[in-house]
């Protein structure tokens, strides 16, 4: 399937800082399904270019974010603009914001080049440059020789693209994906969210991706905002939201979280302090199996499986809490399957909790 | 919505002047209708008095009990026959199924009062089957001008919709359900009537109820068959066209109302019942057991045999020369410039009627469904143009004619000091009033038709094109249009149709120099020119087979050009 996908430039190296122009700002908007509300007060900056992916669990509100930043849903509180302009009483038409939907919505009774060059008509640009753009979209996408195709005759994948060139023929200043992936199979999916996310950086356009998927919102995104009930919970990078988590739900939400009583710290970490109000949480890659003798908490080993680079170790406590730990697979076990053995986290590691949220310094 | 930017509502503007026409074209006309009722000649308010004289008078009053004797009887043979019918088309093996559905819809496209000439052809004092074939069988006779014609041709006219109407609740019956009793040990009778029947009381309740309404509320069969027998809507018309007793005529259209509105009530209430219907539900296979078969093949192509051989009767009578006395072949009925009425006149006015019709009814149920549909403009009223579209199911025909009658024809709208002239009055009498008029009362088939099609639509599909630059208007005609053709297409036939043969809502508001087609019908059998009105509805029923053909051909032609993109 990747040979299918074209090449997108890759020579010039992704730009590490960003400009510092403003692709995107969202202010203070809240939304309400009749008395239900579903977004409080979210507030988001983007930089121009810049990839943010809306991580947060089916109902969370994340689409409905989406759709106001599009205009498919009537704005009533807080603003929007896109590339420093207020649009927030512009009509979706308006706006000049691309987007790709979960269905991908292509329009059925027309075909490829049909879809992709709708926007150009609706922008009135004359017949013969519109076809010239069409047919350039259709060639960076991989799709050159599907032109005549209708969107039934079409792959997923091959549908996703047009969806993709039809969304960025308008020179939008905005791209909006709303779960776009989740309709492909896994391993084009994969693909498909590099090759997308390579083009993104090619075309340089502000990009928001809604996704439930943790990790495909790590592997894309410059920054992730994460949406719990209607609420930002942490806008970051990927990486601060993983070794910095603000609350036990981003925690829980990215990646593996074992989560430990207050009590276990010392244990843990020779260098912290018991304590029954707070809650620690260890990355599974940052805890450590070690022989019985040390010191630690005491588990037994109950499974483990080969990851290739890692293995995967899964071992419960007295109370029969179970915790998951990955060991670089070239060290040797300290106990076999079954035996007991003691649990430790690296020094430093430990992420403590006071009231769901993360205690700082 | 609050925060709507001033030039938005502009949006809304051309979508609430389209609600207000439905305020107007519906409510004010039923307004000055139930005004006139509470009224009289001199239009001085005289509460209930119209229906006290009306109950008072024993001569009105029989008219009231023999109109629900007629309709009650019409509803239980209907019902049973059309029972047992949808049962052979839908559970059973019956060799030649989808013959069987085409013939029973028929009577849907020809006027009631064709089913009337028939029966004349054929029961009458020179018919077909009184003289036993012109002598050649024993013969045979039935009081045919009375009740019994006039239940025979409502039966048949009504027959289609308790099939379609019964046939869909029987399809819809689940399986699974039939399998487990059948696995738990009961036997055919005890399984329909534990598990079919209970299962089939509302599809059966709507039957019932629409073929009552459908026999009620009719005008041309009476009319034909009546004779000394009155029934409401003839006595309407007595009252109207013959008395000038226009608000007795209105007090009476309110009374013929009621088992519409009953319906349409019911109706709403069945709906929320079947939207308990488990959508798993699996049709269930048909029987395959011999005497089943035999049965049921017996019946069914009985009684599409007799539809056929009414159709056909009526057909032979407009060609032959002097029935009953010279049988030989001529096409001189269908010249209609020696007859009562108008010549060929009416036929161009039905036709063209039945074109703007289809055309502007088809686009104001299809942008109307839309509206209602696929937007939120003048969200908080779309609950009220909803329920005004649906209205129609609870009137007959006769009381939208009469309604716009009070309404085209006042010289000056509103009461007292708040009275202006009519802006509307010079439309009486012309063309814009017959088509308003049919439009209004086949509305609600033609809107839910587009509404169920453009429901099924993907609204990402909608929101796709305006995020790419078009305005909502413009979805409409670039996404919902070219999906939604083949329900547009339904709609506009299915409106043509009607104009074509209706009667009920037009006998008011029609002009010598603008009548329709089916009502010249019935001055030709008026007139004693029985062959030249059979004649003119044979025209009609094969006009509107040619416009359904078309139709047909049409949405085959779509759907291969879109082979199974959509």
């Amino acid at each position: 399937m990747i040979a299918s996908l074209p090449a997108v430039a890759t020579a010039a190296p992704p730009e590490t800082t960003l400009p510092d122009r403003e692709g995107l700002s969202v202010k203070g908007l809240c939304h309400s399904y009749g008395k239900v509300p579903v977004l409080e007060a979210i507030s988001l900056r983007l930089a121009a270019g810049e990839f943010l992916s809306l991580l947060g669990p089916s109902g969370c509100g994340k689409t409905t974010l989406l759709r106001l930043i599009a205009g498919l849903e009537p704005l009533t509180t807080g603003s929007v603009r896109i590339d420093g302009q207020e649009v927030s009483q512009l009509p979706a038409e308006r706006r000049g914001v691309g987007m790709v939907f979960q269905s991908y919505a292509l329009f059925p009774n027309l075909d490829v080049r049909g879809n992709v060059g709708y926007g150009l008509r609706r922008r009135r640009i004359p017949r013969a440059q519109a076809a010239r753009e069409t047919e350039a979209l259709l060639e960076r996408v991989g799709l050159s020789d599907f032109g005549g195709r209708f969107p039934s005759e079409l792959s997923g994948g091959q549908q996703q693209r047009v969806a993709l060139a039809r969304a960025l023929a308008i020179a939008p200043r905005l791209l909006l994906l709303d779960e776009p992936f989740s309709a492909l199979d896994a391993k084009v999916r994969e693909e498909t969210r590099l090759w997308v996310r390579s083009l993104q950086r090619e075309t340089g356009v502000t990009t928001v991706l809604v996704t439930h998927d943790q990790e495909e919102a790590m592997a894309v995104s410059d920054r992730i905002a994460l949406l719990e009930g209607g609420r930002l919970v942490q806008t970051g990078t990927p990486d601060e939201l993983y070794r910095h988590p603000a609350t036990l739900f981003v925690a829980g939400f990215l990646g593996t979280a074992n989560r430990f009583p207050g009590i276990f710290l010392p244990r843990l970490d020779a260098a912290l302090e018991a304590n029954k109000d707070l809650e620690a949480v260890v990355r599974p890659e940052d805890l450590q199996l070690m022989s019985p003798e040390s010191d630690g908490i005491p588990v037994r080993l109950c499974d483990e499986s080969f990851l290739g680079p890692f293995r995967r170790l899964v071992v419960r406590d007295t109370q029969e809490r179970m915790y998951l730990c990955l060991q670089a697979s070239g060290k040797p076990l300290p106990v076999r399957l079954g035996a007991f053995a003691s649990l430790t986290a690296r020094p430093g590691s430990v992420l403590r909790f006071r009231d769901t949220h993360l205690v700082t310094a | 919505m609050s925060a709507l930017a001033p030039r938005r509502w502009i949006l809304h503007l051309p979508a609430l002047g389209l609600f207000l026409l439905f305020c107007v074209g519906t409510l004010l006309p039923l307004w000055m209708l139930a005004g006139r009722a509470l009224a009289d000649g001199d239009g001085v308010f005289v509460g209930l008095a119209n229906f006290a004289r009306y109950f008072r008078d024993p001569g009105l009053f029989q008219s009231l009990w023999n109109t629900v004797m007629v309709s009650g009887a019409t509803a239980i043979l209907a019902t049973m026959s059309g029972f047992v019918y949808a049962w052979g088309i839908t559970r059973t093996a019956v060799p030649g199924r989808s013959a069987l559905r085409l013939l029973a819809m028929t009577p849907l496209f020809a006027p009631t009062l064709l089913y009337g000439i028939a029966l004349i052809y054929l029961f009458g004092n020179q018919g077909l089957v009184t003289t036993g074939g012109f002598g050649h069988l024993p013969s045979f006779s039935l009081p045919v001008y009375g009740p019994a014609g006039i239940v025979l041709s409502e039966w048949i006219a009504t027959f289609p919709a308790c099939v379609l109407l019964l046939s869909v609740g029987l399809a819809l019956s689940d399986r699974r359900l039939l399998e487990a009793a059948r696995s738990l040990g009961a036997g055919p009778w005890r399984i329909f009537a534990t598990v079919t029947l209970p299962a089939m009381r509302w599809p059966i309740v709507s039957a019932f109820l629409a073929s009552f309404a459908g026999a009620f509320t009719d005008f041309g069969a009476p009319k034909v068959l009546g004779g000394n027998f009155r029934v409401l809507s003839v006595e309407i018309y007595k009252q109207v066209a013959g008395l000038q007793n226009l608000p007795m005529g209105a007090a009476i259209s309110l009374l013929l109302a009621l088992p519409t509105l009953l319906v349409f009530l019911l109706g709403r209430k069945g709906r929320d019942a079947r939207e308990v219907l488990d959508g798993g539900a699996v049709a269930a296979a048909p029987h395959r057991d011999v005497l089943t078969k035999v049965i049921f093949t017996g019946s069914c192509w009985g009684m599409a045999a007799a539809i056929l051989a009414v159709d056909l009767t009526v057909v032979y009578a407009s060609f032959v020369r002097t029935w009953p006395y010279d049988l030989s072949l001529c096409l001189r009925h269908y010249d209609f410039s020696e007859v009562a009425g108008f010549g060929a006149a009416p036929f161009a006015t039905s036709l063209r009627m039945a074109l703007f019709t289809a055309i502007f009814g088809g686009a104001l149920a299809f942008v109307t469904a839309w509206i209602l549909e696929r937007t939120r403009l003048v969200h908080p009223l779309q609950r009220l143009w909803q329920f005004l579209s649906l209205l129609p199911l609870a009137l007959p025909g006769m009381v939208i004619g009469l309604a716009y009658v009070f309404f085209f024809n006042a010289p000056r709208l509103g009461t007292g000091i708040v009275s202006f002239p009519n802006p509307f009055h010079f439309l009486y009498g012309g063309m814009t009033v017959l088509v308003a008029a049919t439009v209004w009362h086949f509305f609600p088939v033609a809107l839910l038709s587009c509404g169920t099609a453009l429901r099924r639509l993907d609204p990402a599909t909608e929101d796709a094109a305006r995020t790419l630059g078009a305005p909502a208007w413009r979805t409409m005609l670039d996404v919902a249009l070219p999906l939604g053709l083949p329900a547009l297409l339904e709609a506009s036939g299915y409106l043509f149709v009607n104009a074509m043969i209706t009667v009920s809502a037009l006998v008011f508001l029609f002009s010598p120099e603008l009548r329709p087609a089916a009502l010249s019908v019935v001055d030709m059998e008026d007139a004693g020119d029985t062959a030249a009105a059979a004649a003119m509805g044979c025209l009609l029923l094969a006009t509107n087979l040619a416009v359904l053909l078309l139709r047909e051909l049409a949405v085959r032609l779509w759907a291969h050009r879109h082979r199974d993109r959509i």
